[in-house]
């Protein structure tokens, strides 16, 4: 699998890369799923969602995305009557945070390795632990900073072909 | 003398068995690139086969083509992933419904979720309670997987069918640290 595009989380003002997808845990705990189209080979889950953390509580602020009759995902694809902020109450686990500059990439999933990777526990959406891990110190002047994905394959856009075609 | 004549005899009929397998495989099912190019150009041929030299060559490199049929054999189909389904040895304390959505009202102080069981799961909660029988006894169940390529911790709820876990309503998941 190509190296996938990370959610977004807002902490502690910074804008930061997520390499866990704590919503996948909602549809896989029985939540409502809206079939979610791929955009790339980098997106195959087909969203991406934006995570704040608030007072150590993780919440879910917005979803972008495709679904598969071509429409635009959002918050309310999902959460039916809250357009703004969700409670991440089923997330329970690790989320992996990667900083600094990029030790070795990896063109697979979140495999790529940074120097730094912020460890994020929650317990039901609460944050109940935040370590840093140090993976070591880039000796590259023009290493990347922060995650990035190296290549990708665009997929059209569902419905896109047919009104072409029309 | 006699040895090369026996190593190309084999040979030959190696060859030969080869040249038969490999039309025969081809005659089942062409390659994709051919059946592609076909469907685009109907006009398109495929090219045409020199069995000949195939056979001779065959005949020369034989143990190699031998020793490819061995390596290539058919690995022994991995054995379908296990599914995961709540034992005796998960099962926790006996609850109530009312017990069970108790526990899991979820309050959060920017009124982020709805003000029901399970919150935002709660109509999975309620699609599961109605698939249960009448007057069922529930449980908390929590287990260690090993789902094959990484262990996760698994709790929630699951209904008791003549003694044994039945359905279950899974409450978390969550990946556990490799050891």
């Amino acid at each position: 699998m190509t190296a996938q595009i990370g959610d977004l989380l807002f902490y502690q003002g910074e804008r930061l890369t997520m390499c866990d997808a704590p919503l996948g845990t909602y549809f896989r705990l029985g939540g409502a799923y809206p079939e979610f189209e791929p955009s790339s080979t980098a997106l195959i889950r087909g969203y991406v969602a934006t995570w704040e953390l608030l007072d150590g509580r993780l919440y879910l602020i917005a979803i972008q995305g495709w679904l598969s009759d071509g429409t635009d995902a959002s918050l309310e694809s999902v959460f039916r009557g809250y357009p703004e902020r969700v409670f991440a109450h089923w997330y329970s686990g690790r989320v992996r945070v990667p900083r600094g500059k990029l030790l070795k990439y990896v063109h697979a999933g979140y495999a790529s390795v940074y120097e730094r990777d912020l460890l994020l526990d929650f317990e039901r959406g609460v944050l109940v632990a935040s370590t840093e891990k140090h993976n070591g110190v880039s000796d590259n002047p023009n290493a990347p900073e922060g995650y990035g994905v190296g290549a990708l394959t665009v997929f059209p856009r569902p419905g896109t072909q047919q009104e072409a075609d029309d | 003398m006699s040895y090369l004549y026996l190593y190309l005899g084999i040979g030959l009929l190696v060859g030969i068995g080869f040249s038969v397998r490999g039309a025969r495989a081809y005659a089942k099912a062409p390659p994709i690139t051919e059946v592609a190019a076909q469907a685009l150009d109907p006009d398109w041929q495929p090219p045409k086969r020199r069995w000949l030299p195939l056979i001779l060559v065959s005949s020369l490199i034989w143990p190699m083509l031998l020793l490819l049929i061995l390596v290539d054999r058919p690995l022994k189909p991995a054995a379908p992933m296990p599914e995961f389904a709540v034992t005796s040895q998960h099962l926790q304390e006996a609850l109530s419904v009312v017990e069970m959505e108790a526990r899991e009202r979820v309050f959060d102080p920017l009124g982020a979720v709805p003000d029901v069981p399970f919150g935002h799961l709660n109509t999975a909660w309620q699609d599961f309670l109605v698939q249960c029988e009448e007057g069922a006894e529930f449980r908390r169940f929590a287990a260690d997987w090993d789902s094959g390529w990484r262990r996760e911790r698994r709790e929630g709820y699951v209904e008791i069918v003549q003694g044994q876990p039945g359905r279950f309503f899974m409450t978390v998941c969550k990946t556990l640290p490799e050891e």
